[in-house]
């Protein structure tokens, strides 16, 4: 590891912008392409929207992380929220619900190579996704 | 159509702004928008005509150094309109998918419920029968052994109350066979005349209790010949039967049967005009479900006969209706293609 690590509080809408752009160029950096860095860049902005439209505020790391020779991205996303209290539920509702829990989850695992999601009901959600270069 | 022309104006302003500020939060605001038109139902050609119409506007309005600085990072929110693109119509599959794996689980289940309501029936009309048989057997011995006319009064309503349910048991049992459907080698051609003469005949008893006269308005000499199964029986039975057990005492049921054109094809129409209290209009679809009665005291029956009437007249791709008696009461239908 000990690559790059940077940290964006998400308090409002400009966090998002914040988070997005941090995203891309600690991706470009890494080495991903304009697609992925694309791919990487949308997926950190549904999950900081998802903060703060279900938690109010939260944090969003974008760690470069390495396994087995190869390198990667990693986003976590954390909040001290309500939770999620039906997961499955919140990974098959899209945007037709208009707003409910989850929405943009099944679209932002999509995105990334690996996505994994801990949450609790009244403790909050931290969502962690990775992707490799 | 509106949608479309102002999303594509929405996506050119954003594009020009982020074009000349090189702000990311313009990236994010054309996340929206290809949310927004994947709702709106605008595919990305759409919204790529819409860039490249941007793009050359922009070649008119600026010197050439400028546009091509611009132009280079042109692919960015292109990318980006793309990848909202992408992640929408992910979540549109993903929820249709499961939204199809749902709707089979709940067909599998309601399958199941069906047999399983079959199973009941048929284990149900089995069990309470046999020892229905042992009630009508001993009232029948109390009568014949009794010198006493009161008991045999009860013994008489006894055997009469058992009788009913047997009855009751036979037309679920009628019921579950009609809704589980026939093949075309169960069809043949038989004569509604003979048909409806023989409902009378196994009517006649209650005919007679009732003191109900029969106005048969048909000619009873000639063949009204119909294809179809032994069950359609039922359906002309069933509301024939709740004429006269709906209409007062000593009152007379019209019965006609005429030759129609329904489509260009010849039908037989059939109708039973009672006078009895009538059905409201909001209950003349209804009284063909399951269970629904037209509530009135006194009157038994299992709110089964007519959903059987309904179902073996579907069978016989035929219908049934209820219309008012303009003299007092109702008068059923029922239309079935002629042989």
């Amino acid at each position: 590891m000990g690559g790059i690590e940077e940290t964006v509080p998400i308090n409002d809408e400009y966090d998002i912008v914040t988070a997005r752009s941090q995203g891309k160029s600690t991706a470009a950096s890494i080495g991903f392409g304009l697609v992925d860095q694309t791919r990487i860049s949308t997926a950190i902005s549904e999950l900081a929207r998802n903060i703060l439209r279900y938690a109010d505020s939260g944090v969003v790391y974008i760690r470069e992380v390495a396994s087995e020779g190869a390198t990667g991205v990693e986003i976590v996303a954390e909040d001290h929220g309500p939770g999620i209290a039906d997961l499955e539920l919140a990974m098959t509702n899209g945007h037709t619900t208009g707003g409910g829990l989850g929405a943009g989850l099944p679209g932002t695992k999509r995105l990334m190579d690996e996505f994994e999601i801990d949450t609790e009901v009244g403790r909050g959600t931290i969502v962690t996704a990775r992707k490799w270069v | 159509m509106t949608d479309e022309s102002g999303l594509r104006k929405e996506y050119s302003v954003i594009l020009r702004a982020f074009l000349e500020s090189g702000n990311d939060r313009y990236l994010m605001d054309i996340e929206t928008i290809s949310k927004k038109c994947v709702r709106a139902n605008i595919g990305p050609d759409y919204m790529l005509e819409a860039h490249l119409n941007t793009l050359n506007g922009l070649v008119s309005e600026y010197p050439i150094e400028k546009t091509v600085r611009m132009f280079n990072s042109a692919s960015e929110p292109l990318i980006q309109l793309m990848m909202g693109y992408a992640v929408a119509y992910h979540e549109y599959i993903d929820m249709h998918e499961k939204r199809y794996e749902r709707e089979k689980r709940l067909a599998d289940e309601l399958n199941d419920a069906n047999n399983l309501q079959e199973m009941f029936i048929s284990i149900m009309s089995h069990d309470i029968r046999s020892p229905l048989s042992g009630v009508v057997g001993y009232s029948s011995l109390i009568r014949m052994r009794s010198k006493d006319e009161k008991v045999v009064g009860f013994a008489d309503k006894i055997e009469k109350t058992a009788m009913e349910i047997d009855q009751m048991i036979e037309s679920m049992r009628t019921y579950s066979k009609v809704k589980k459907g026939f093949s075309d080698e169960d069809f043949e051609e038989f004569d509604l005349n003979e048909m409806l003469s023989e409902i009378f005949e196994f009517l006649e008893g209650k005919i007679k209790e009732h003191g109900t006269k029969l106005d048969i308005k048909y000619q009873t000499d000639r063949r009204y010949p119909v294809r179809g199964i032994e069950f359609i029986r039922n359906a002309y039975l069933n509301i024939i039967d709740n004429a006269i057990k709906y209409s007062p005492m000593n009152s007379t049921i019209t019965i006609t049967l005429d030759d129609i054109d329904i489509d260009s094809s010849p039908h037989w129409k059939f109708g039973v005009a009672d006078n009895g209290e009538g059905i409201p209009d909001d209950m003349k679809e209804a009284v063909f479900e399951r269970f629904v009665r037209n509530d009135k005291r006194g009157i038994k029956g299992s709110g089964i006969g007519l959903a059987i009437t309904k179902h073996a007249v579907a069978t016989h791709k035929g219908n049934v209706w209820i219309e008012d008696n303009p003299g007092g009461g109702s008068i059923f239908y029922i239309t079935v293609p002629q042989a």
